[in-house]
């Protein structure tokens, strides 16, 4: 069974050089969509999106579990109350990954969920409110 | 002249009337030619939906037994601060109340979750609101505390009253500073990363006739999913704004005082807002009817983004300060395409108003002319003109001291 995940890896500086990502796309066969990276304090943070067989997956995170690499299920973030949006746009200029687009055709404002990184800037800043947090 | 608003009217009734939005008039236009485009259409519809602060509502309750008089007490509505300065059971709530206990920006950026605009959407779409009130009791009016759920289809009057709205033309917000600023602009990041604008552009009313010239005091609009009427220019109208060849402004200019029956409207068309860090207000729909009554009129509906300029304003500096300091001039062209070139730097640009419901607004204004449950009214009066000399000013600050 193939599955779509979305995750956030938490490690430390010294793991950084280590072909972490390398090993979970050549060994697991898992495909991998990187969102975000960053390096602040020598905590280093990367968000992807993974897509491949539930097994691979197990077996991947698995590996990173035992490499000391924390991994955090983001999957079920964000969405969008549909009816309460207006479609303004606000949250083009505000979303640090990209994820809201302009259809220009009907001047919408589309939510492209993949690209979300569940940062959850929009909850507070989404200006009728229609963006929450999955639970 | 090629035709009169009353030969429009009987052309409505009769469903013949041809009708256009302010964006469809532009290509039939240049297929058909002006002449002849003036003979056959009858009407352009405009729109325009954004947050605009300046709204609020007055709503009569009806009297309890025994009677309480609200004017010179206190009065909430969902907690949310109204206004309590009149007769007996009348009150006000404007978009931008909050309740007493709300933190504000005590924590910076505050959240503003629910305020005033928030109450009157709920409002609208037909929720039970609370209502608590605490007066001082007089011999007519004993009564000195009520607490009750009230709903607007048991209310007297619920009357939607914004006092300035539908702004032509508005600023583009920037921040020079190195950190984010939190505005009625919406979220500005440092160095100029973003920037943020607030106009329907070439749909916006006011756009579309600059000159008001069919836009005047009693013109019956589209408001908030019915239908309200224009009662004189709005707070801060400023027909002397600097214009272009086309008449249009170059910056804010003119505005609209309006009114119209809440009981009437949709929550649809008034969105209760919550801006972080500035507070709360309501985003109110509007579209207001074009008559073609000659070429000139329609001359002036043909305007188009790449027509339109607003002036790129610093909201780390030159707006709090107001040192009338402009960076630019960009085009709503550029401001719908993404981004904007500011000075040979391009910032991404993202727009508080939605375009996608100020054409929803434009499109059914046209469909309740066309089915004829939408008529055009003549002006009585009209706005403040340019070269009238009506302008407005910053206030002129007087120390206290001088009079005490
Ligand atoms: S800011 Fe909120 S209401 Fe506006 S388009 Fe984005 S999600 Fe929709
Ligand atoms: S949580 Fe909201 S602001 Fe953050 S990445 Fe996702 S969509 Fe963008």
């Amino acid at each position: 069974m193939s599955i779509e995940r979305k995750i956030i890896l938490h490690f430390s500086a010294e793991k950084a050089d280590k072909p972490l990502v390398n090993k979970l796309i050549r060994d697991y066969n898992l495909e991998l969509n990187f969102l975000h990276a960053s390096m602040e304090n020598g905590v280093g943070t990367m968000v992807v999106g993974v897509v491949g067989s539930s097994e691979d997956y197990d077996k991947g995170m698995g590996y990173l579990a035992k490499v000391g690499v924390a991994v955090e299920d983001i999957s079920r973030g964000i969405y969008r109350n549909e009816d309460r949006c207006t479609g303004c746009g606000a949250c083009i200029g505000f979303c640090p990954s990209g994820a809201f687009t302009l259809d220009k055709q009907t001047a919408n404002t589309v939510f492209n969920s993949n690209r979300c990184i569940s940062c959850g800037v929009c909850v507070k800043a989404c200006l009728s409110r229609c963006m929450h947090r999955k639970f | 002249m090629c035709k009169t608003i009353a030969e429009i009217n009987a052309k409505i009734k009769e469903g013949k009337a041809v009708v256009m939005t302010a964006e469809e008039i532009i290509p039939y236009t240049k297929e058909h030619g002006l002449k002849n485009t003036a003979k056959t259409v009858d009407v352009v519809t405009t729109g325009t939906f954004g947050p605009m602060c300046s709204s609020g509502a007055y709503i009569n309750t009806g009297q309890p037994k025994p009677k309480i008089k609200f004017g010179g007490g206190t009065i909430t509505l969902n907690g949310v601060q109204a206004y309590a300065g009149f007769a007996a059971v009348d009150l006000m709530i404007g978009a931008g109340a909050l309740p007493l206990d709300d933190p504000r920006n005590r924590r910076h950026p505050g959240d503003f979750d629910y305020g005033g605009g928030h109450v009157i959407e709920d409002l609208v779409s037909g929720k039970d609101i609370a209502l608590v009130s605490h007066a001082y009791g007089t011999d007519c009016y004993p009564r000195k505390e009520l607490q009750a759920l009230i709903n607007i289809k048991d209310l007297n009057q619920a009357v939607l009253c914004n006092f300035r709205n539908g702004y032509q033309n508005y600023n583009v917000a920037v921040n020079k500073s190195g950190e984010t600023i939190y505005t009625y602009m919406g979220i500005l990041k440092a160095y100029l990363a973003n920037a943020n604008y607030c106009s329907a552009g070439a749909l916006s009313p006011l756009l579309n006739d600059p000159y008001y010239k069919t836009i005047g005091i009693g013109t019956r609009i589209f408001l908030g999913g019915g239908q309200g009427y224009i009662v004189s220019a709005g707070t801060q109208h400023n027909p002397e704004a600097p214009r272009t060849e086309n008449g249009v402004p170059t910056s804010g200019a003119g505005t609209l005082a309006v009114t119209g029956d809440l009981k009437n409207m949709k929550s649809r068309y008034l969105v209760g807002t919550s801006i972080i860090g500035y507070g709360t207000t309501l985003s109110v729909g509007i579209g207001i009817p074009i008559p073609i009554l000659d070429e000139e009129i329609l001359q002036y509906t043909l305007v188009e983004d790449k027509d339109i300029y607003a002036p790129v304003i610093d909201y780390s500096e030159d707006y709090p300060l107001n040192t009338g300091k402009v960076l630019g001039n960009v085009s709503y062209a550029d401001l719908r395409s993404g981004k904007i070139n500011l000075n040979g730097r391009f910032i991404p640009t993202a727009a508080l108003s939605s375009l996608s419901r100020a054409r929803e607004i434009a499109d059914e204004l046209r469909r309740s002319i066309q089915n004829a449950s939408f008529t055009l009214t003549e002006m009585l009066e009209p706005l403040p003109q340019a070269g009238s000399g009506y302008s407005v000013h910053g206030l002129k600050e007087r120390p206290l001291e001088e009079d005490f």
